[in-house]
């Protein structure tokens, strides 16, 4: 079959994932573990067609699919097979059906994406591959110069702020003994309004640090040298709150 | 993903799938200590939990941090109608709050802990878009808001993220954040769009102040040349 003929084969499935989905979620008596196993054979026949495609492993598709695996169909899968999962709220949630149907309500999101990328078409042109290396020949020349100077800018603006807001809430030593405390979190010790700063701080530290590291690796090709921006800021973000603060700027969150 | 992008493709050589490897088990490795850290336990509980048993025992992270069946499931709990917030705030998030004067209002998250606790809380657990959109708005709408946002991911992968396109910085550095933010919408936060916009503004500036030093280095070397030529 060629690629035209896998992708209409991965489609139909995908309609099909989505109609014993929704009979699933109106109540139709469907055996779970059908659905658990479909679910999951539908999703990777999808992901491995999108990447016979185009040779993307990170294919926006392949990433949200992966993640509903991780996030969604794992924990369903560990419960099924009886693992016991952490209590959260103080109740068993996943006592009775409904987690099923959070599973397949999930799947249903997962496939109605799909279907989206898949079916509706590109605007406001398609951009082709032979397009896009026509472009990419013909582009001006760009000076990464100033773009570079600019975001190590935008970087000691960031550290500045970042600098700042300790400062004024703690002063140098106290800085320390907060940092070493690991008390920052949710940001009860600080004063009040001064979390504007970290924003400021997060958001320069953020961009200059993506935008240092494409252009370092477009300029030196080391992997190590070009993720130093963004593991630093990492570093600096280690003691604030929220799930995924530490791991900015891999996150953007 | 940036890097991929500007890469073409990068090479997977033995030491790039070594490196990797080592960052993610890192990763899964202090995960606990930070924790254990940012919980007020400071450097020593953040050293203790190197442990392995701490890690090995630790599946909070599993299902507190990366689970999100619970939240789903809190969705078909409550189900469509349930709860619903100001319409401004779908389309641009929390911030929108302050100028609607709604920040009394509860997203979500916050509204699922409240009803399942019996107290109001100050935080909420993270939903997404389904969830958010089902409990709001009913299936249907919720099915219909994914497809769109699958051909806008589609769009967007086409426009800024196919070779040539990534050649850009510009482009492959808002590819990777707008890839990031619909990933939040969907995973994460419903009502997060506004990451989407503070997102880009803050790349305008850097992007303008690209702009302006380029055209400094232009003045000057068009005075210099100038000198050049009268000097002649």
């Amino acid at each position: 079959m060629n690629t035209k003929t896998w992708a209409a084969f991965a489609i139909w499935l995908c309609f099909l994932g989505l109609l014993i989905n929704l009979f699933a979620f109106v109540n139709v008596a469907i055996p779970f573990l059908f659905i658990l196993i479909f679910v999951i054979f539908v999703l990777i026949f999808i992901v491995i067609v999108l990447l016979r495609r185009t040779g993307d492993y990170f294919h926006p598709v392949s990433i949200f699919v992966f993640s509903f695996l991780i996030r969604l169909w794992l924990p369903a899968f560990l419960i099924t097979v009886g693992v016991e999962p952490f209590p959260f709220l103080g109740t068993g949630w996943w006592v009775g059906d409904a987690w099923q149907k959070g599973l397949i309500l999930g799947a249903l999101a997962n496939f109605s994406l799909v279907l989206g990328w898949m079916l509706l078409p590109a605007w406001p042109r398609h951009r082709t591959l032979a397009a896009a290396q026509h472009e990419k020949v013909h582009r001006g020349g760009v000076n990464l110069t100033a773009l570079r100077m600019a975001a190590w800018l935008g970087f000691i603006t960031g550290l500045f702020f970042y600098l700042f807001f300790f400062a004024i809430n703690f002063g140098f030593l106290g800085s320390v003994e907060v940092l070493l405390s690991g008390v920052l979190r949710g940001g009860e010790v600080q004063q009040p309004g001064t979390s504007r700063y970290t924003f400021l701080a997060g958001n320069f530290l953020i961009w200059s640090s993506l935008i240092l590291t494409i252009i370092m690796y477009q300029s030196t090709r080391s992997l190590f040298r070009s993720f130093l921006p963004p593991l630093s800021v990492t570093l600096l973000y280690m003691p604030f709150g929220g799930v995924l603060s530490l791991w900015r700027p891999y996150s953007w969150d | 993903m940036g890097v991929w992008y500007s890469g073409g493709r990068i090479k997977w050589s033995r030491r790039a799938i070594l490196l990797a490897l080592l960052l993610v088990i890192v990763t899964i490795w202090i995960a606990p200590g930070i924790r254990a850290y940012r919980g007020g336990g400071g450097i020593d509980a953040l050293i203790k939990a190197f442990s392995p048993s701490v890690v090995l025992q630790d599946n909070i992270l599993f299902w507190l941090e990366i689970n999100m069946l619970h939240s789903y499931t809190y969705g078909v709990i409550f189900g469509p109608g349930s709860h619903t917030v100001s319409s401004l705030r779908y389309l641009f998030g929390g911030y929108t709050a302050y100028f609607l004067g709604v920040l009394d209002e509860v997203v979500h998250g916050t509204y699922i802990v409240w009803q399942v606790t019996g107290v109001q809380p100050d935080w909420g657990i993270h939903t997404g878009l389904p969830v958010d959109y089902y409990m709001s708005f009913g299936l249907a709408p919720m099915m219909g808001a994914m497809l769109l946002l699958g051909w806008g991911l589609k769009v967007l992968y086409q426009q800024l993220a196919l070779p040539g396109g990534a050649r850009s910085v510009a482009r492959q550095a808002a590819y990777v954040f707008l890839f990031w933010s619909c990933y939040w919408l969907v995973y994460e936060r419903g009502l997060g769009l506004l990451s989407l916009y503070e997102s880009i503004a803050f790349l305008g500036i850097i992007l303008l102040a690209s702009k302006l030093l380029h055209g400094h280095k232009i003045k000057v070397s068009q005075r210099i040349a100038s000198q050049t030529y009268f000097s002649h």
